[in-house]
């Protein structure tokens, strides 16, 4: 609580991305320190999604293509099917789709960790629903990261309106910290 | 549509003719080389284009995310639909693709791609009739609405194989 002209003030409490331990597409380990002092987006996905996954994995594309040399900048997409997404699976994926994997991490981690990740850590829908198409129930939200591991966006990764609103909102996160960061797309 | 279409342009340039006798001739002419083209869509034509239509819609949900609006495709992930050779050689085949899905390695365009497509079995006569006439007709050069009885004798002949028949 603080005051401004004497009137009484909420303060915003930003929620803080829990630790995690995953593995990505190299069977590399990654944790929060491999994103220590970054801005990310991240997102909930798996290889054989047959629904939404196609759009928003190839819309990140499109928002990697515009921060690619940004050194504090990163993507992590999480498998939420890792029983069928290995390390080898991710990497063949990855390659495929034309990911740059130095600056976009494809992680795998245990399924109850990447489900509580999602749904405590980051906010997002992921959970297992035969009913839903591929056998997976999650929402295709991008989230975007401060460097203080706080979502401080969260965008629909299907609309290509709100990509372009993440795209545009990256920069103005980084000026935050003080980085003049150029959209390489532009 | 077409015919009322026609009247209207030759109208609308027969006000803006300044020269109003010269204006009047030249009119005549064109309402008479224009109009000899005026036809209505013939029956074959219009059923070409609901099928296309809602071959589009079709596409739009069910094969756009993966093969892309413009049918590009995604990096060697999806392979492209458009100016595809693979798709220009494989045409008989692409109804049981569509209903069965395919899996294996595929060469496209010199480029090799390796990622299961999902079938789609719930497929109807209807909506295996539209969905092959708009990419037939779009990236497959090969025009004319696909018949619903064309297209129930696919689904069978695709029901019968258990892989796309590849």
């Amino acid at each position: 609580m603080h005051h401004v002209k004497g009137v009484a003030k909420i303060d915003t409490v930003y929620h803080i991305i829990p630790n995690f331990k995953v593995v990505d597409q190299d069977g590399d380990t990654i944790t929060q320190a491999n994103l220590d002092g970054k801005v990310y987006v991240a997102d909930f996905f798996f290889t054989s999604c047959p629904s939404i996954c196609p759009i928003t994995q190839s819309n990140l594309l499109g928002v990697q293509k515009h921060f690619k040399n940004v050194n504090d900048f990163r993507m992590i997409s999480f498998s939420i099917d890792p029983r069928h997404d290995s390390a080898g699976k991710l990497k063949d994926y990855a390659t495929r789709l034309g990911a740059d994997t130095k600056q976009w991490y494809f992680v795998r981690g245990e399924e109850d960790q990447i489900y509580d990740l999602a749904q405590k850590g980051f906010m997002a829908t992921a959970q297992k629903d035969s009913a839903a198409p591929g056998g997976f129930l999650h929402s295709g939200a991008f989230m975007l990261v401060d460097k203080d591991k706080r979502v401080r966006g969260i965008y629909n990764g299907t609309d290509t309106a709100e990509v372009a609103r993440l795209v545009h909102d990256i920069p103005v996160l980084f000026k935050e910290y003080n980085e003049d960061v150029k959209d390489e797309a532009k | 549509m077409i015919s009322l279409c026609c009247l209207k342009n030759t109208m609308k340039m027969l006000r803006t003719r300044q020269n109003k006798g010269l204006g009047a001739f030249i009119s005549i002419v064109l309402i008479t080389v224009l109009c000899s083209n005026c036809t209505t869509p013939t029956e074959k034509e219009t059923i070409y284009n609901q099928s296309f239509d809602s071959g589009k819609a079709i596409y739009e949900d069910e094969c756009q995310k993966c093969h892309g609006a413009d049918g590009n495709g995604i990096g060697t992930l999806y392979p492209p639909l458009a100016n595809s050779d693979y798709l220009q050689t494989n045409l008989d085949k692409l109804p049981c693709i569509i209903y069965n899905g395919l899996k294996g390695e595929i060469t496209v365009n010199g480029k090799k791609y390796n990622w299961e497509m999902p079938g789609h079995k719930t497929m109807d006569e209807i909506q295996m009739s539209a969905i092959l006439t708009y990419v037939q007709s779009k990236w497959g050069d090969k025009k004319g609405a696909v018949s619903y009885e064309g297209a129930r004798m696919v689904i069978e002949k695709c029901k019968a194989s258990t892989s796309s028949g590849l």
